[in-house]
C-alpha cells in the first residue's frame, strides 16, 4: 500500500518531515482522484519515540540561552558569562549561582537563613529575592515558551 | 602527617572557617574570597590562583568544573561535589574522606576528584582511577 510506504519513509526531524511531505507529494502525484492529506499520512506519533526526545533537546538549548539572555536584561543583578560556572546564570560580581540560591534555600529553610550564610560574601537579601524572581520567570517562560514571552 | 590546603569556593558559604576549626591539623582552608583574590570569579582563573599557591579548590560546580577541561595534574587539586548537598552533607563527606586515611589524602593533591556520599574517586594521569569507598 503507498500509504504504508509513506509511513515508513516518514523520518525523524525536519528533514524527515519534508521526505514524509514529498512522499505525500508523489502519492498525490500517483492518485490525483483520491488526494491524501499530510495527517493522515505522517504524524509525530509515527516517529520512534527516542529521535523526538532528541529533536526536543536540541531545539530547546538555543531557546534556554535566548531565555537566559533576555532574563539577564530584566535582571541587572543577575549575569551570565561563560568564563564564570560555564554560563551558569549566577549573582553579579559573585560565584554563587541562581541555582545555589535555591539550593541553600531549600536546605536553610528561609532567605534570611541564606543572607546569614553568604554573610562572607556581602549576599543581601534583595540580591537574594532578585535571584528567585529569576528563577520564577525562568521556569514560567521555558514552560510556556511563546514568542511573545522572550 | 597530611595536611590539605584547601580553597572553598564562595558558593560553599562560609565552609572554610568551619573545616578549620573542625579539623585544624589536617585542613589549612580559605575562601576563595580572602585576601586580594576578590576578583577570582571566573573558573579558570580560580583554579590557575589554587595550582599557583597549591591549593586543592573544594567546589560544588560539576558542571563548569569538569575533569575533562581540567584535567589531573594540570591544577593544585580540584574536589568536586556532585549532587545537591547541604553544607552538613559536605562536611560529612569531607570527614569520611579524612578517614579513608593518608595513603588516600596525599592522592587528592593535583588530581580531580569527586567526592560523593558513599565514596570518593580520584582522577590521575595517564586515565589511573582510584576509587575510595567509606565504610
Amino acid at each position: 500500500m503507498p500509504q504504508n510506504k509513506a509511513f515508513r519513509i516518514g523520518r525523524a526531524g525536519q528533514a524527515g518531515r519534508e521526505r514524509a511531505s514529498m512522499s505525500v507529494y508523489y502519492l498525490n502525484q500517483w492518485r490525483p482522484s483520491n488526494k491524501v492529506s499530510y495527517g493522515e499520512v505522517c504524524s509525530l506519533d509515527a516517529i520512534p519515540f527516542e529521535t523526538q526526545e532528541v529533536i526536543h533537546l536540541d531545539a530547546g538549548e538555543d531557546k534556554y540561552r535566548l531565555l537566559i539572555r533576555k532574563l539577564g536584561e530584566k535582571y541587572q543583578g543577575i549575569s551570565s558569562n561563560a568564563r564564570v560556572l560555564g554560563g551558569e546564570p549566577h549573582i553579579e560580581g559573585t560565584r554563587v549561582s541562581v541555582a545555589h540560591v535555591l539550593r541553600h534555600i531549600y536546605h536553610l529553610g528561609s532567605i534570611d537563613a541564606v543572607v546569614e550564610e553568604f554573610r562572607q560574601s556581602k549576599i543581601g537579601r534583595g540580591q537574594i529575592a532578585e535571584a528567585i524572581a529569576y528563577a520564577h520567570d525562568f521556569m514560567e517562560m521555558a514552560c510556556d515558551p511563546s514568542e511573545d514571552d522572550y | 602527617m597530611t595536611r590539605l590546603r584547601m580553597i572553598t569556593d564562595q558558593n560553599l558559604a562560609g565552609l572554610d572557617a568551619t573545616l578549620n576549626e573542625r579539623y585544624p591539623k589536617k585542613i589549612k582552608a580559605i575562601s576563595a574570597l580572602a585576601h586580594d583574590f576578590h576578583d577570582y570569579t571566573a573558573d579558570e582563573d580560580l583554579i590557575r590562583f589554587g595550582h599557583k599557591k597549591k591549593y586543592i579548590l573544594l567546589t560544588s560546580d560539576v558542571k563548569s568544573i569538569k575533569k575533562s577541561k581540567y584535567p589531573p595534574c594540570k591544577h593544585g587539586g580540584i574536589v568536586n561535589l556532585p549532587g545537591m548537598p547541604s553544607k552538613d552533607e559536605v562536611l560529612s563527606r569531607i570527614e569520611k574522606l579524612i578517614q579513608s586515611g593518608p595513603r588516600y589524602l596525599k592522592q587528592i593533591r593535583g588530581h580531580f576528584t569527586h567526592l560523593g556520599s558513599d565514596g570518593a574517586t580520584i582522577y590521575k594521569e595517564h586515565g589511573e582511577v582510584v576509587q575510595v569507598p567509606f565504610t
